[in-house]
């Protein structure tokens, strides 16, 4: 049976997801696309999936899932955000919102993969799934941001995957779970820890 | 390079090396077709996970309650071989119908007089629960990952 089958009376007959949407939506603030969303605009909705999954992605890889379990937590969270649309109660934090969810989710993920091992094992993956040299080569300037990626410490790694993922300085902060004031001076430091291994040069 | 361009690098090396998969987007995406704005939402309030029990696995169901208003759903969840069996009392008491919604589709049941429902072969990953009530009022349990 298909989705829209679910649907209540008042509901429209077809799923208002359409195929081909328009882009004119990603120019719209988080919490005009929310409050659209909320009156059934499908448009407004692509648009949210298109501003915050990546970030949730990397939420949820950077708590150590799997990428099938970090793909259900994901999934989980657009599914909770549907269901509350209309409860939020600060759609101008809707980015916080899921990546608080995220976080939290992942972290449940974490914790039964770990109690379950049996179930994990088969879904366990490499945690990088192609070698930083193989996408780049070797000589090119983003293959050498991978590699002082990869020297860094994992928090350093980690923290500044998540802020080059999110959209604002507040999503940031709900994604790592620190006061938006730290974030500024939290983010320069593992910067400049990455300037330092990518040398004067570059 | 200033802070802007690295981080646009950063994001750029991960986008290559563990990109956001495409039916993750999809996924996002199609989510939308599950807005069931008339329904009430009964809220996730319980979750314990089963201990593990020596080498057996899945050592008891794990138990999930979710209410709302006057209504509440407590439901038992054990895995078996071809997917998860749902067992599950609706309060009050009441004969309705039941759907347990995944992205994949539906699963179709009925409470008894009881409030008592089963649903085997269910998925893992993100599930919710619809019930239509005998008064016609639709009630939806929070998505949670099984």
């Amino acid at each position: 049976m298909s989705p829209s089958a679910s649907r209540g009376a008042s509901a429209p007959p077809e799923p208002s997801v359409p195929l081909a949407p328009s882009r004119a939506a990603d120019a719209a603030s988080s919490e005009e696309l929310v409050r659209r969303a909320c009156d059934g605009d499908g448009d407004a909705w692509a648009a949210l999936t298109r501003r915050y999954t990546g970030m949730l992605w990397a939420i949820a890889r950077s708590h150590g899932l799997s990428r099938p379990d970090a793909a259900d937590v994901v999934q989980t969270v657009w599914l909770r955000l549907v269901e509350r649309l209309s409860g939020l109660r600060d759609p101008g934090r809707v980015g916080a919102w899921l990546a608080v969810t995220t976080a939290r989710e992942a972290e449940r993920a974490r914790l039964r993969a770990a109690q379950w091992p049996p179930a994990a094992a088969e879904r366990r993956q490499p945690a990088v799934e192609r070698s930083p040299e193989r996408v780049y080569g070797t000589r090119e300037r983003l293959g050498r941001v991978a590699r002082a990626l990869e020297e860094l410490p994992e928090r350093c790694r980690r923290l500044l995957r998540l802020f080059a993922a999110s959209p604002s300085y507040a999503d940031a902060a709900a994604a790592l779970g620190i006061p938006v004031g730290s974030v500024g001076p939290t983010r320069a430091r593992c910067l400049s820890a990455l300037r330092r291994r990518l040398g004067d040069d570059f | 390079m200033n802070e802007q361009e690295i981080l646009t690098a950063v994001r750029a090396v991960f986008d290559a090396v563990d990109p956001t998969p495409p039916d993750v987007l999809a996924g996002a995406r199609a989510a939308f077709r599950w807005r069931d704005p008339g329904a009430a939402l009964l809220e996730l309030v319980g979750d314990a996970l089963p201990e593990r029990t020596g080498l057996r696995r899945g050592g008891g169901p794990r138990l999930l309650s979710f209410t709302g208003g006057d209504v509440s759903v407590q439901i038992e969840v054990a895995e078996e071989t071809g997917g998860r069996r749902v067992v599950g009392r609706l309060l009050p008491p009441a004969a309705a119908s039941v759907r347990v919604r995944h992205p994949g589709g539906e699963l179709p049941s009925r409470t008894d007089a009881a409030g008592q429902f089963v649903v085997d072969g269910v998925p893992g990953g993100p599930v919710s629960l619809l019930f239509r009530l005998p008064d016609g009022v639709s009630v939806v349990t929070s998505w949670v990952r099984l």
